[in-house]
């Protein structure tokens, strides 16, 4: 492939495919902060011994984590009109992509927290906080600051599994793609340019997490 | 300290036949002991004889299987009770510190006072710096715990129990982890304090301690109460064979 065709194809197309970058960051940025909050949600019935309510978020967790996102995507947007339910595109993309990767989140937060002392937990407790305070305002800190590496690597994953809402016709980076080899026949090209954004979006959140995952590990070593 | 008091109300913590099992495994076997409002109770004996064991359950970090336990003459033992509110009566030091690495020092210290006493910020700072003073780290306010020795680790922990205004102080081997040459910055806040009128139920090897500072010394061992009195007699003259036993153990070590 030659350089110089290519950029005068980026050029040409390049409105197009900072649309659909957009479109790509923004379902980024609501899923990425739901999904953290599905997370810390998802581990707080196993941390705060609610046995029943763990019991059901243990199996939702699996089920999650064993289905194919896409398939959840398809069960929300196809799914949920047979109920009567009728939600756009993007949020049903934006709330499957949250759950799966809430469910992840959880794992790891769980990791996280049970890789601390219990003597952490007791230390709360000996000076009269309340367990959820402790979890809260002791334990859960803790356990993030330890576990920032693997909660930037799984933003990443986030970012990239965004390009399955195309599959539901969000005209993100990929669906974008998709519609420019159509109308430009040029299925290589497209498809480097399309790689090449993501890669822009993924490699400056790679940076920016290592950049937090330093300071952090400066400051709590 | 001189408000009229009602009878008995001198009694700060009561134990009365403390039973304890961990499964099959019966670490404290009818353990009575009673320690007054100002007085410092040191608790000695070999390891494994259920001390540690003993402070958990006034904590109300450990459930005992029998008897009571009265602070300040309320039943704290019985089902029921509100733990954490008992344990903001009762304040607790550990062996390892067990400070949040995550906070600095002065929130280490305002955190629990802020979030159990709805304290204004700025007035749990201003105690957090008195007490921090009182045990020498003043200029230590910013830092956080690893950036600490032990021996200062060990004493931001002794403010942060002073923070919720407690009762009675456990303290469990505070200085066992300690290098030597920090072991006597720990032993003279807690001198301090027990000078201060503060009630006090310590567990140590610390035998100088003991006798310097201890109102009674008690001496527990597989579970029980061997011996208890006060310091001049049983770790100078002691009655039973078992103190005697361990007393010589400890000053050959
Ligand atoms: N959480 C626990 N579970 C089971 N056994 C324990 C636990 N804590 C302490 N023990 C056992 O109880 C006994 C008394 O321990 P402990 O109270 O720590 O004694 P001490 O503080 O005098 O050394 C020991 O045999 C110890 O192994
Ligand atoms: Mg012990």
């Amino acid at each position: 492939m030659d350089v110089a065709p290519f950029i005068s194809f980026l050029t040409r197309y390049w409105p197009v495919f900072v649309d659909g970058l957009q479109i790509t960051a923004f379902v980024a940025v609501l899923a990425a902060p739901a999904a953290f909050i599905a997370g810390i949600l998802l581990v707080l019935p196993a941390v705060s011994g609610w046995k029943g309510l763990a019991a059901v978020v243990r199996g939702f967790v699996e089920l999650m984590r064993n289905t194919p996102l896409l398939v959840q995507i398809y069960l929300l947007y196809f799914g949920l009109p047979l109920l009567g339910i009728f939600w756009g595109a993007i949020t049903c993309g934006v709330i499957a992509i949250a759950l799966q990767h809430g469910a992840f989140l959880s794992e790891i937060v769980r990791a996280g927290i049970q890789s601390l002392s219990v003597r952490q937990w007791e230390a709360g407790q000996s000076i009269g906080m309340r367990r959820f305070a402790i979890l809260r305002l002791v334990i859960l800190p803790q356990a993030l600051i330890k576990v920032t590496p693997a909660l930037g690597n799984q933003l990443i994953v986030l970012v990239k599994d965004t390009s399955l809402v195309s599959a539901i016709g969000v005209m993100d980076l990929t669906l974008t793609g998709k519609v420019l080899i159509e109308r430009s026949g040029m299925s290589f090209e497209v498809f480097i340019a399309v790689a090449l954004f993501y890669l822009i979006l993924t490699t400056s959140l790679g940076i920016a997490a290592r950049l937090v995952e330093t300071f952090v590990a400066r400051r709590y070593a | 300290m001189t408000a009229p008091l009602e009878r008995g109300a001198d009694t700060i913590l009561a134990l009365e036949d403390i039973h304890l099992s961990y499964g099959e495994l019966h670490v404290l076997r009818g353990v009575s002991l009673t320690v007054r409002r100002g007085e410092v109770v040191v608790l000695i004996g070999p390891s494994g004889g259920g001390k540690s064991s003993l402070l958990r359950t006034v904590n109300v970090l450990q459930p005992i299987t029998r008897g009571r336990i009265l602070l300040e003459g309320e039943e704290i033992s019985a089902g029921g009770v509100d733990e954490d509110t008992i344990r903001q009566r009762v304040g607790m030091v550990f062996q390892q510190y067990h400070l949040f690495p995550h906070l600095t020092v002065l929130k280490n210290l305002t955190l629990a006072p802020r979030r159990v006493f709805r304290e204004p910020a700025a007035e749990a700072e201003v105690r957090a710096r008195e007490l921090l003073a009182r045990v020498g780290l003043s200029e230590k306010a910013g830092h956080y715990p690893d950036q600490l020795s032990g021996g200062q680790q060990q004493r931001v922990a002794i403010a942060r129990a002073l923070m919720m205004k407690p009762s009675v102080m456990l303290f469990d081997e505070v200085t066992s982890a300690l290098d030597p040459e920090l072991v006597g910055e720990v032993l003279g806040v807690m001198k301090d304090l027990a000078k201060s009128g503060m009630t006090m139920l310590v567990v140590t090897h610390e035998m100088g301690f003991a006798r310097d500072v201890g109102d009674k010394v008690v001496l527990m061992a597989e579970g029980v109460v061997v011996e208890e009195g006060p310091p001049s007699q049983v770790l100078v003259d002691p009655k039973s064979e078992r103190t005697r036993q361990f007393l010589a153990r400890t000053q050959h070590a």
